[in-house]
């Protein structure tokens, strides 16, 4: 108990002491650069990352729920292949995204270079590099995480709550904004606070479209004016808004999500045919969104790849691919397991709610909303501090450090999924075990793990997928040797060379496809926990 | 005249080539209690659907009152009222309640169209009526499954339907429970004044409850009583 | 027995991680900390190791975030030598009593006085005018005539600028301010502002692009990216123009920019550091520099690449480049209140 005790205050403490660093450091303000940021471009900042943030969660919102409602309730042309292919933005960075659609609409871009002369205009027919865009880009690579989790959350509904619903006389659309919403209610707001997270913490896409967002003020004050205190400061800001949107999605937990375990006889909602004409309009549509949210980035790219006249570049990249790879696999591995001890230690000895299992569920969601960046200064500040206070001087850039940063990063990830269906597994079935001669370890081999193997996975792919994606902190914190496909797209880009950077954009791509393609079966096949 | 009045009704699933059931009839009277028995699979819970409205029927009618609830001849539907504007309350096998509702929250579930304290008297008393004010705040799985199975029942109560119809209501009920339930049953039919249609498969959990019997085998109906 | 296999694999991970922990590097390696991107600096350090033996290792990360690791890692650091490519990036990294002086009579000798650090602590390895662009079809050469130009009424609604969060962009003002004073680089900077023709680009190709296809006819670009885009689109009608050949005093010349290194304090094979140093100044690496990149030389008397020679030559400015750095604070307030995002 004791060593299970220790090990989740530890994590937690893990979690929260790049914070302690961001407040110390914070002290050292200069006053001159904190007036200058806060007049000339906090307030413009603030409101554009507002701005962005609720309206990207308002779109995947409605966008996720949509599409993972469609494709439970009704049976349409092409249905089993759009489930799938709804996932796959998930494989795009944001900031791919982001090159890809300025590269194609910007004026100079090939769609607009392409009907100037049809039109014979000479304006700007798509303010791609606006707010709106930069909106519709973000809600295309996030809503992915609100469709698989509603979709996933849509199968605790039975037919028969659906049928009672209307006998008491409201209609199917009723029902299903009164009955069907209101209780996924806890999962949709989960994947909405990751998908405001992502939002508030994106600095590469808002770079590409140049908007100014509350990031970009922390790394202007940091590579601008030089000041970590004032980077710090901004931070801890970013923090605080984290802290005020998990406060606001503990809202909508409700109470136990053990009331969410399908009853055995309760067959999920049945799939209904349609009309031809609303079978043709969903087809459409998702045939429309595919092929704006994968076709025509995964197009791109290919064209932009075929136009690469240097073979050479091309084995680099089993190098870079390699290395994304296992350090994302490392990653997602640390993270996982992790949860799973901490879950499991939650499950065995914390009998209620105590006060470390709440510092646990508050400081996890913490180092999700850090930019990267910010974290790996955390992180050297802190190296700096020890070495200041014991002498010892660990690296700032070794696999164990980057381990560790993703840790804090992105531990939230697979926390998340692994808690909530956790949290669906009655406590009787520990009780159960008990009484069979299961205790402690045998008891986390041969009960936890069975029952959460599916969601660990599930955390593990999700967490492998962000890892892939993630390039701030790899740029900071990775060792000689270890460039990531990530880090070489931002070197590309970051020279204007978009179709050098379409090669390692690919293989970021494909190799995020791989386990969202296992997500999609599990998910699929997957019958919650029964 | 009869209350409900069911006209050679066939269904059949889309898929298959035989009908669920054919050429079925049956009147029952207002304020009266009517149970469908047979062996399982034969499509009782069909007919519930049918009645309810969630199955559409090929052929025959059923009318409620002076409105008929569906229509259909020869596989084509002249009319086909939707569930929720048939005003039949149904209790399904397992309860059903929404897990993430309190008990009285599912009960007021259905009675939106009220305003706030028409809508609270009807709950108390209802909730009054099924000795459900201990758990009136819990949720369905802090409950037991007597109290889950009462709840349902005044969940379907509460808009006062003009029918309502209990799917196999004594099943995974112990005799204590059975006895229990019975006696809700009773009491709450009676003083709602109820008709009501129950399914179950055991002729012996209805004995004293329904006033007519009726068996479904065979794709028939025979009365025992 | 599951803990056991989660031992065994996490220990099989963590083990490459232990050896590198302290990023020793034999002794005949040298460690480059270096924000010039990996396929600029690979094929210089390869040629230099083929000729000399010595290997080079190198992280490529951000300036900024470089000097924070070195700041982090202080003398333990493995890092040899800092490569930046901004002189202001330079200056700072001195004024964080990161690098030693390298006294050097090769350095001294190839490379001009403003182009270095007046104390030897960092040394300029390539020069990038940041000039104007135009397009040729549309604008007529004898209209352009300085940087400040651009804002005047004739360019309303045809100047595309990149973003001021760009540190050559901020170098620029850096020294547009040591050159005409805080108060007129602000209203001339207004005046650019008010005369864009789109929102300020992320990148300087992109402006390129945005001149070529229509969108505006004059721009502001380090030359080499010109370079870059010439030789894919041989037919472009973008051409480059040097401002400030007629001035006076400080304003004269085309605003150039350096990358550049200087050695670490905290390196321990300072002699092979100087070494690659002087490398990179000589004749040989210089040229690389030249056809690698389409910039120009430190050294004087490299042949530059046919691109870039054919845009004839110019006079640079002349003031030293750590007023770049000197005054980059001041230049980012200078660009917010002037509304140059």
């Amino acid at each position: 108990m004791t060593f299970t005790k220790y090990f989740s205050v530890a994590i937690s403490l893990l979690v929260i002491v790049p914070i302690f660093f961001l407040i110390f450091e914070s002290l050292l303000i200069e006053s001159d650069v904190l007036a200058h940021i806060i007049k000339y471009e906090l307030t413009a900042n603030l409101r554009n990352t507002f701005a962005l943030t609720i309206s990207v969660c308002a779109l995947s919102a409605v966008i996720g729920v949509y599409f993972a409602w469609i494709t439970t309730r009704y049976n349409f042309y092409g249905k089993t292949l759009f489930e799938k292919t709804l996932i796959l933005p998930m494989a795009i960075p944001a900031y791919v995204y982001a090159f890809i659609y300025v590269g194609l609409l910007d004026y100079s871009g090939s769609f607009q270079s392409w009907l100037r002369p049809l039109m014979s205009y000479d304006d700007n027919l798509i303010h791609i590099r606006s707010l709106p865009g930069l909106i519709l880009i973000l809600t295309f690579s996030l809503y992915p995480y609100v469709y698989l989790i509603t979709k996933s959350a849509f199968k605790s509904i039975s037919q028969n709550q659906f049928d009672c619903s209307r006998s008491l006389g409201l209609s199917s659309r009723q029902t299903f904004f009164k009955l069907c919403l209101r209780s996924i209610k806890p999962w949709l707001s989960g994947a909405l606070l990751l998908v405001a997270m992502e939002c508030m913490a994106d600095f590469g896409a808002a770079a590409i479209f140049g908007i100014d967002v509350f990031t970009t003020s922390i790394y202007k004050s940091w590579f601008g004016f030089h000041s970590i205190a004032s980077a710090s400061f901004l931070s801890l800001f970013l923090i605080a808004t984290a802290l005020l949107l998990v406060f606001i999605k503990s809202q909508f937990d409700g109470h136990n999500l053990t009331a969410y375990k399908t009853e055995v006889n309760n067959e999920p909602l049945s799939c209904l045919t349609v009309t031809r004409s609303k079978n043709m309009c969903l087809f459409l549509l998702s045939l429309i969104f595919t092929i704006l949210t994968f076709i025509i980035p995964a197009l791109q790219l290919i064209i932009w790849a075929l136009e690469i006249d240097n073979i050479s570049y091309i084995y680099n990249f089993l190098k870079y691919s390699f290395n994304t790879i296992l350090l994302s696999f490392l990653g997602a591995l640390a993270c996982a397991l992790t949860t799973f001890f901490l879950i499991s230690g939650k499950r065995l000895y914390f009998k209620k709610s105590n006060l470390i299992l709440k510092l646990q569920d508050w400081t996890l969601p913490i180092g999700y909303a850090l930019p990267g960046a910010v974290l790996a200064v955390c992180i050297f500040l802190f190296m700096t501090f020890l070495k200041d206070l014991t002498g010892l001087t660990l690296a700032t850039s070794s696999l164990v450090t980057l381990t560790l940063a993703y840790l804090i990063r992105f531990i939230a990830v697979s926390y998340n999924k692994i808690n909530n269906d956790n949290k669906r597994i009655p406590k009787s079935y520990d009780e159960v075990a008990q009484t069979l001669g299961l205790t402690g370890l045998s008891q986390i081999y041969r009960l936890h793990l069975p029952l959460l193997k599916k969601s660990f996975l599930v955390g593990f792919i999700l967490t492998f997928i962000d890892i892939c994606k993630e390039m701030p902190l790899t740029l900071m914190t990775r060792p000689y040797g270890w460039d990531t496909l990530a880090i070489k797209i931002y070197e590309y880009t970051s020279e204007g060379e978009w179709e050098l950077a379409s090669l390692p954009a690919i293989a970021i791509v494909v190799i995020g496809l791989i386990p969202i393609v296992m997500l999609s079966k599990s998910s699929g096949a997957h019958n919650e926990l029964s | 005249m009869s209350y409900l009045e069911i006209k050679k009704l066939q269904h059949s699933y889309p898929k298959s080539e035989e009908p669920t059931f054919s050429n079925i009839s049956l009147t029952l009277d207002k304020n009266s209690t009517l149970a469908i028995i047979g062996p399982s699979g034969e499509g009782k819970s069909t007919l519930l659907r049918c009645i309810a409205g969630f199955e559409n029927i090929q052929d025959g009618s059923i009318q409620l009152g002076e409105n008929y609830l569906c229509k259909s001849t020869n596989s084509s539907l002249s009319t086909n009222l939707p569930p929720e504007q048939r005003n039949i309350g149904i209790v399904p096998q397992n309860s059903c309640l929404f897990p993430h509702l309190t008990i009285s929250e599912n009960i007021a579930f259905g009675l939106f169209k009220l305003n706030k304290s028409e809508r609270e008297t009807r709950v108390n008393e209802l909730i009054e009526v099924m000795q459900l004010t201990k758990c009136r705040n819990s949720y369905a799985h802090e409950t037991s499954g007597g109290q889950q199975q009462r709840a349902a029942l005044a969940r379907a109560l509460a808009p006062k339907p003009k029918l309502l119809l209990l799917d196999e209501p004594f099943a995974n009920l112990d005799n204590e429970l059975k006895t229990h339930l019975h006696d809700f049953l009773n009491t709450a039919l009676k003083q709602e004044g109820i008709t009501t249609i129950m399914v179950t498969h055991s002729q012996r959990d209805v004995e004293k409850l329904a006033k007519h019997i009726v068996e479904l085998k065979d794709k028939k109906m025979n009365i025992l009583k | 027995m599951i803990y056991k296999l989660l031992i065994f694999i996490l220990s099989l991970t963590l083990l490459p991680a232990c050896t590198q922990k302290n990023n020793e590097v034999k002794d005949d390696t040298l460690f480059v900390y270096s924000a010039r991107k990996e396929h600029l600096i690979k094929p210089l350090f390869e040629k230099f190791t083929s000729q000399t033996g010595i290997q080079v290792k190198y992280v490529t990360d951000k300036a900024g975030a470089l000097l924070q690791k070195l700041k982090a890692e202080d003398e333990n650091s493995p890092a040899d030598i800092l490569m930046t490519v901004d002189a202001g990036n330079l200056w700072k990294a001195a004024d964080s009593q990161l690098f030693e002086a390298a006294n050097s009579r090769v350095l001294s000798k190839n490379i001009p006085p403003h182009l270095k650090d007046s104390n030897n602590l960092w040394f300029g390895l390539s020069v990038r005018s940041r000039t104007i662009i135009y397009n040729s079809e549309k604008v007529d050469a004898s209209n352009l005539s300085t940087y400040k130009d651009l804002g005047s009424p004739k360019w309303k609604k045809r100047l595309c600028l990149r973003t001021a969060k760009k540190v050559y962009n901020q170098s620029m003002v850096a020294m547009f301010i040591e050159q005409y004073g805080i108060a007129e680089t602000e209203e001339f900077l207004k005046s650019w502002v008010s005369n864009l023709a789109a929102p300020v680009f992320s990148s300087d190709t992109a402006i390129i692009e945005a001149i070529d296809a229509g969108q505006c006819d004059v721009g502001i670009v380090n030359s080499y990216y010109l370079g870059r885009y010439i030789k894919k689109n041989s037919a472009s009608k973008v051409k480059v123009f040097w401002p400030n050949q007629k001035s006076s005093a400080n304003k004269l010349g085309v605003h150039v920019n350096i990358s550049g290194a200087g050695i670490l304090k905290s390196s321990k094979n300072k002699k092979k550091a100087l070494a690659l140093l002087e490398w990179l100044s000589s004749k040989e690496a210089q040229t690389q520099y030249a056809q690698l990149n389409y910039e120009y030389p430190v050294l004087s008397g490299v042949p530059l690449d046919a691109i870039v020679s054919n845009w004839g030559e110019f006079k640079q400015n002349t003031l030293n480049m750590s007023l770049a750095g000197k005054n980059q604070g001041q230049a980012i307030k200078l660009m917010d209140r002037a509304g140059y995002k």
